[in-house]
């Protein structure tokens, strides 16, 4: 059973993992709890879906839904995001937008697409790949795969890159970033392309797991910010453990007291650690 | 400039001639509404949008024949809130005036059940309960759980299991439906091997799933919505828990995934009126479609066949009422249907398992 637990940890973790990446990218550079996060995952499940639908084969899908998902946060954040922030609105007028862009899309992918439940390939024969002890789905396995080197992708691109290190910048203290001439704009806009290639993978594998369905993305979203959050919002490493953590919590509670633990443990490990260590897990290291 | 007038005034008389047209018909044919309180939005979205297309489905096949009245049918959305579906019944009542009124699942069907003996307006609902049908105003078109429940239970003796695990969405009607099971199981002699529940946001059973390995039941009864059974189905599969699965209904929305299993059912669904539905809606058929569709036709021939007294100019709805209940051969997709006097349309139980793909009957 353990054994169990601990390779179910990591996959839902890995799952959750790649929001709250993307969460903690986006908010390094544009601080404020945007809701449509959620929305550009879906976005690139529902792609995949049309695509599939017309028999595109299935590399040109991946890589036109991660298309679409980095497209449709960039084109948030210049024609929504960047606007309202260069007429001085707060992070609260902008968080109050990403919810009316996430309503306004969930209603379109509901006309476009129904309210029906819709998977990505045949529900009825996954592919498994058998490690002896157990066997465990291809999809859960990539999905395991792909968080862990993405999370190595994106360390390596902020520390060992120009790029990074602007972005880095720009977390750091947008002000003095803008100072010395960086272009937080355009930073901004580059990390949205980037955390938009981010969720549309979430989004992709997401369906090929357990499916779509327009109402997905908060839940998807919520997880990522609290597995952030537990882990320390400030670092990427933080992210990607918290979201690991969050997911052991969430299975250890659901195997010892029952499944409809699972969101209160989420949501009470959320609060203690706002209230008791707001800075998560992994405290960032302070300059001296 | 003048072209443009023209154009302008052309469109205006078209518009003036419709108006004139419906106000014909609205002279010749008195108007009844019936209004449904749904979840046209939200998680459950997909089953209210269903019902919707199967009333506005049935329908459109009684304007076919003749019918002595225009029917208009209203639809609101509750999001499956019982707090919208208030607001909802209040508006057809003190705003839209509508004559019956549908609803769909326990709860939702419940308040309405409540509302309709106040305000004295047919309520048609198609709930997996056995209160919903109850008074001289509702109606209730869905095997009641009692039902199913026997069916099963003799199905399970029958078959030699002992230990029966249950896991239901915590959703009104599945819980209903689970308590029933239980309650049933225990007085014949059965060992309930678990008892578990998820939220209707779940998404992930797989811890579950091994909990439920670890208690080596004989068989599972499993109730819960599209999404949860379909992710349910998959992940039982991908951990290899084989044991017997049952549901109510909802196994056809994916029968790849529970070749082999079976579930319960209303007798005898029409195989014809599914892919009229398919045909004309473009959508796949769910439980409850064919009831709500012979449940709107219910509705719509009591009123048919009802008789004007006093100078009305429509019968009154304890007249309809009358017409249904006297129509014991009432000829609908789902079977031959009459009502008791617990205001259920009596469908009995039968079981089907998936046999390559398709629902084949085991017993009835």
């Amino acid at each position: 059973m353990l054994l169990h637990l601990l390779i179910n940890t990591l996959i839902v973790g890995s799952g959750y993992a790649l929001v709250a990446m993307a969460f903690r990218l986006m908010n390094s550079v544009s601080p404020f709890f945007n809701m449509t996060i959620g929305a550009i995952a879906v976005l690139g499940g529902y792609v995949a879906y049309a695509l599939l639908g017309a028999g595109v084969p299935l590399y040109l899908v991946v890589i036109l839904a991660l298309l679409a998902s980095a497209l449709f946060s960039g084109l948030l954040e210049i024609g929504i995001y960047t606007p309202m922030r260069n007429h001085g609105a707060s992070p609260m007028v902008l968080m109050v937008a990403s919810l009316g862009v996430y309503t306004i899309f969930e209603s379109v992918i509901h006309l476009i697409f129904g309210s029906q439940y819709q998977t990505l390939g045949n529900i009825g024969s996954t592919k498994m790949i058998d490690f002896g002890v157990m066997e465990i789905p291809l999809v859960q396995v990539l999905m395991v795969i792909i968080s862990f080197i993405i999370w190595g992708f994106l360390n390596y691109f902020l520390h060992h890159t120009f790029m990074g290190k602007k972005i880095r910048a720009v977390n750091d203290s947008s002000t003095l970033a803008d100072i010395i001439g960086l272009k937080n704009n355009q930073i901004i806009l580059i990390v949205s392309v980037l955390t938009g290639f981010v969720l549309g993978i979430d989004g992709v594998l997401v369906g090929y797991d357990t499916g779509l369905e327009p109402t997905m993305g908060f839940n998807l979203l919520f997880k990522g910010m609290i597995g952030a959050i537990i882990g320390g919002i400030a670092t990427l490493n933080g992210a990607f453990f918290g979201a690991l953590f969050l997911a052991f919590a969430e299975n250890v509670g659901v195997a010892l007291f029952a499944s409809e633990w699972r969101d209160l443990i989420a949501f009470v490990i959320f609060i203690a650690f706002l209230s008791l260590r707001p800075q998560g897990i992994f405290q960032k290291k302070e300059m001296k | 400039m003048k072209k443009f007038l023209l154009s302008v005034c052309m469109v205006l008389s078209l518009t003036a001639c419709d108006e004139k047209k419906e106000t014909a018909n609205a002279d010749t044919k008195p108007v009844i509404k019936i209004g449904a309180t749904l979840p046209l939005t939200g998680d459950l979205a997909y089953a209210g949008q269903n019902m919707k297309a199967a009333m506005e489905l049935s329908l459109k096949d009684l304007q076919k024949t003749n019918l002595k009245y225009d029917y208009k049918l209203v639809f609101e959305d509750d999001g499956y809130e019982l707090k919208k579906a208030q607001q909802n019944l209040n508006r057809f009542n003190d705003i839209e005036k509508v004559r019956a009124v549908m609803t769909f699942w326990g709860n939702i069907g419940t308040l309405a059940s409540n509302f309709a003996e106040q305000k004295h307006i047919i309520h048609m609902a198609c709930a997996l309960s056995d209160v919903v049908g109850k008074g001289k105003y509702n109606f209730n078109h869905a095997t009641t759980p009692k039902e199913h429940a026997s069916t099963l239970v003799r199905y399970y003796k029958e078959h030699g299991y002992k230990r029966i695990g249950l896991f239901n969405a915590v959703l009104a009607e599945c819980v209903e439906f689970g308590e029933t099971l239980k309650n049933m199981l225990l007085d014949e002699g059965f060992e309930i091997a678990f008892d578990m529940q998820a939220l209707p946001s779940t998404r992930d059973f797989k811890v579950d799933i091994l909990k439920m390995k670890e208690t080596n039941p004989d068989a599972v009864f499993v109730e819960m919505p599209s999404p949860m059974i379909e992710i349910f189905g998959k992940q039982v599969k991908e951990m290899a828990f084989n044991v017997p699965l049952t549901n109510i209904n909802t196994f056809p929305s994916a029968p790849e995934l529970f070749e082999g299993h079976i579930y319960l059912t209303e007798k005898e669904g029409n195989q014809d009126f599914y892919e009229h539905f398919e045909e004309n809606t473009q959508l796949r058929p769910m439980p409850c479609t064919a009831n709500v569709y012979d449940g709107l036709k219910m509705i719509v021939e009591g009123f048919e066949k009802a008789e004007i007294k006093n100078d009305n100019q429509l019968p009154q709805n304890e007249d309809v009422i009358d017409v249904m209940l006297n129509n014991q051969n009432f000829e609908g997709v789902v079977s031959i249907l009459g009502i008791d006097e617990e205001g259920n349309i009596n469908s009995a139980s039968v079981i089907k398992r998936i046999i390559d793909g398709k629902p084949v009957t085991v017993e009835k």
